[in-house]
């Protein structure tokens, strides 16, 4: 009852005028930004985060996360009806989507869509809601080791969701976990890859690199490319959304419980992003879906369940920065740090206090408000929408180069982060060009110095018995799940071989989004 | 209070905009001309935190019209944050909040450190207030007594905020003159230490008497020894450590410094305004409800005497331990 009560006075906050209109914001971006190929949502976080430095800390959280959340969404207009995947995660959307638009049954599609991302984010949600509170009182008992054990945990999932390329994701890892270390030390105050040059020594800060790999490296690799002009369809279809009959969606309820149970878990999983998701959801489809032999001709449940997927890890994501302060994405990170600008540290301590309390309730709130408000945006003006696509291709890069780098500057007032972001849009490059995934690397940089500083919190607390991490039982759980992790790719291997016939697309190119 | 900050930038903004455009000659003799960046060395929520941001917030009301946003660089014992004041330009335009923890770690490095006292001025002394041990509510042990007997046979874990840092110096200290097994873990983010304590990760934290005061309030955390001369007003129950036998006064205390080599007049003008901004009716507000000492303020002239005397009297609590 009182966490109905809570959220029902997170939900007055919600509508008042000071963050209403932020949230109303926020979904326009996050609806802008998932629809242009090459800006994803992560990267709409990111432009947005240095408005909301002048910003009370509600209507800048939830800013922040109205953007994620209808960032995960807007992408299905332009995947369906153009086939122009918005982000990487809208590319399961393709494969059905774009086939019911080849059979004329584009406003169906669409309809499916909307229903899955309301569906999928009100469950995950919902569910969000009963788990803060459990959540975070189990966060309390999260010492050292189990920070550790979730960290760690999170590193050997992205490693492995990265399919074949696991090799290539591991690497990406290391590469984020070295540049963590560069800096003072957190313990000890050693200096480590300086070189002497005091600008190292602060370490870089995780939200420029963000910007420099996403952003920055995006756009240079699409000036690579050349920047064609997006073709719309020769027959202009009149773009609408007609929604399925309740028979029809009852027909697909196993697909609904399963994509959104699934979303909303991965979601809690740190470095499972949206992306990874929506693979996975369409995947699992694929697997044990009803009608799995006609996936990919144009059903339904090639629409829902990825969807569902994409749209349900957001609330998923949002239960480990609010409980425990552990961002598992890109976007998240951005969230944290909007987070710590305001003077506020994400954890169970939130959860504590009468003032902190309501933030965090109405930025629960904002969600089911939010996915409502999305799909009510998507419904009604997704001609409006789509004309995002009408922009010229280089005026827009310009507009998001000047951003990122007036953004990297703005986050300290450094000119070196100016310089820092060069460096990282150079790598982002090199990284997609070689296809190097860049979210486990992203993801190294965040939680790099959270895992070692709780690795030797944990060393000294138990004077050196590693064994720790296996006896304690939240930690052994998270460290034999991570073993798990890191055999599935070789089982998965040994299984392919054998039957290659019966092996899934599960190889999202992780690069846009985390 | 950011609705205030956006409300004082942008009056700030207007006020920039119609006093200076006719003066663009002499734009370079006012100071300050834009916003001064307060750097709080620690993570947000913490005691340094808060009296970083108090003190923007009042010393914004005393410029009338120059913001001072606050950022935090937590790491390294606060070393993070003073490598990125001495990192930039000694141009009044950055602060930092300088404090006991980083003072007694700057002294106590083994290695070279980072920065060197003599590479900031510090400015004003802002607050002060003494350490001390709690229990969490759920402790097995009831008061230092209890406690002590314990830590005598049973190893304990001590939550501190860095090693090298005033309570790491203290606490060695307890551990050599009591004969108590303790075991220093640090915690840089505020937040972590304190959910380590109530999430019993660890047996004792030590922490500076007003961080925790909400805590204590609310019957969380319970102080069982304070490092102060006297006992407490608002803790009358808590022994001071000199009672149960350690001979130890060892105050947080939190000053407001700019680089070395900034500009004697500016210099001049923060230490007025910092002064001002330490009489508001706000910050003496905040001085008591975090449980600082009511006294506490130092100007610029008199701070160097006071490091030498805190210099003393933490190498005197070394050499008392062995």
């Amino acid at each position: 009852m009182d966490v109905l009560h809570s959220l029902g006075a997170g939900l007055l906050h919600v509508l008042s005028f000071e963050d209403l209109p932020m949230l109303l914001l926020g979904l326009l971006i996050g609806m802008a930004v998932s629809i242009m190929p090459g800006l994803g949502l992560v990267m709409g976080v990111v432009l947005a985060l240095p408005f909301t430095y002048r910003m009370h800390i509600e209507p800048a959280i939830i800013l922040l996360t109205a953007i994620y959340v209808s960032g995960t969404y807007a992408g299905c207009f332009t995947a369906i009806l153009y086939r122009i995947p918005g982000e990487p995660m809208d590319v399961p959307l393709l494969w059905d989507g774009y086939s019911m638009t080849q059979r004329g049954e584009a406003a169906k599609a669409l309809g499916w869509a909307l229903v899955a991302a309301l569906a999928g984010g009100l469950i995950s949600s919902a569910v969000m809601v009963a788990l803060a509170i459990p959540f975070s009182n189990a966060a309390l008992r999260f010492g050292p080791p189990e920070y550790f054990a979730a960290v760690f945990f999170g590193f050997t999932s992205i490693a492995a969701l990265a399919g074949k390329s696991f090799v290539n994701a591991f690497i990406s890892l290391c590469i984020g976990l070295w540049i963590a270390t560069i800096g003072v030390d957190q313990t000890y105050s050693a200096q480590r890859f300086t070189f002497g040059m005091p600008v190292l020594m602060g370490g870089l800060p995780y939200v420029v690199i963000l910007v420099g790999m996403y952003g920055l490296g995006e756009l240079i690799s699409r000036l690579g490319r050349g920047l064609p002009k997006i073709e719309k369809p020769p027959d202009e279809q009149t773009v609408g959304t007609s929604f399925p009959s309740l028979r029809e969606m009852w027909a697909l309820r196993a697909t609904f419980i399963r994509s959104s149970i699934l979303g909303t878990i991965l979601g809690i999983v740190p470095g499972a992003g949206a992306t990874i998701t929506s693979f996975i959801s369409y995947g699992i489809e694929k697997q044990y879906g009803k009608r799995r032999d006609q996936l990919g001709k144009g059903i339904p449940e090639g629409i829902v369940a990825p969807q569902i997927g994409s749209t349900a890890s957001v609330a998923g994501h949002m239960i480990p920065l609010l409980t425990l302060g552990l961002p598992g994405s890109g976007a998240t990170a951005v969230i944290l740090g909007a987070f710590l600008l305001h003077g506020v540290q994400p954890g169970p301590m939130l959860f504590t206090s009468p003032d902190s309390k309501i933030v965090v309730y109405s930025i629960l709130a904002s969600l089911f408000v939010g996915v409502i408000g999305m799909c009510l945006m998507g419904f009604l003006w997704i001609k409006v929408v789509v004309k995002v696509l009408e922009i010229p291709q280089a005026v827009l890069v310009a507009i998001v180069m000047v951003f990122c780098i007036v953004g990297a500057y703005a986050d300290r007032n450094s000119m070196n982060d100016v310089w820092v972001i060069v460096v990282f849009g150079l790598l982002g490059f090199l990284f997609e060009r070689f296809r190097f995934p860049i979210a486990p690397m992203v993801l190294g940089v965040i939680l790099g110095p959270l895992a070692e500083s709780s690795f030797i919190q944990t060393m000294v607390s138990y004077n050196n018995d590693w064994t720790v991490f296996l006896r304690h039982p939240i930690s052994g759980s998270l460290i034999g799940l991570s073993i798990i992790a890191l055999a599935y790719p070789a089982v998965r291997e040994i299984l392919g071989r054998k039957s290659k016939a019966d092996s899934i697309v599960l190889q999202p190119h992780v690069g846009g989004e985390s | 209070m950011n609705r205030t900050t956006f409300a004082a930038s942008m009056l700030g903004a207007l006020g920039a905009a119609t006093v200076a455009t006719p003066q663009l000659a002499r734009a370079e003799d006012a100071y300050p001309s834009r916003p001064i960046t307060m750097i709080v060395p620690w993570g947000p929520g913490g005691g340094s935190d808060q009296v970083g941001r108090a003190v923007a917030q009042s010393l914004q009301d005393v410029l009338k019209g120059t913001s001072i946003p606050v950022i935090n660089v937590p790491g390294a014992d606060g070393n993070d944050g003073m490598v990125r004041l001495v990192g930039g330009d000694a141009d009044g335009y950055t602060m930092v909040i300088f404090i006991a923890d980083t003072f007694v770690g700057n002294m106590t490095s083994k290695s070279a450190a980072a920065w060197q006292l003599s590479d900031i001025t510090p400015i004003a002394m802002m607050n002060t207030m003494p350490f001390a041990y709690y229990l969490s509510k759920d402790s097995p042990y009831k008061d230092w007594a209890s406690f002590e007997k314990a830590a005598k046979t049973t190893q304990m874990r001590v939550a501190i905020t860095g090693y090298g840092s005033a309570e790491d110096i203290g606490t060695k200290y307890f551990a050599s003159k009591g004969g108590l097994k303790l075991t220093q873990v640090a915690f840089a983010k505020p937040g972590e230490r304190y959910a380590a304590l109530l999430g019993n990760q660890v047996e004792v934290m030590c922490d500076p008497i007003g961080n925790v005061s909400h805590y204590v309030e609310a019957g969380q955390m319970k102080p069982i020894c304070v490092w102060a001369e006297k006992r407490l007003g608002v803790v009358p129950s808590c022994p001071t450590a000199h009672e149960v036998g350690y001979n130890v006064v060892l105050e947080e205390w939190r000053t407001i410094a700019v680089k070395a080599g900034t500009d004697p007049k500016k210099v001049a003008f923060l230490d007025r305004a910092l002064a001002a901004a330490y009489k508001t009716a706000d910050f003496q507000a905040f001085l008591k409800s975090s449980w600082s000492n009511p006294d506490s303020y130092l100007s610029a002239k008199n701070i160097p005497a006071f490091f030498a005397a805190r210099r003393n009297d933490v190498n005197a609590l070394i050499a008392a331990t062995h």
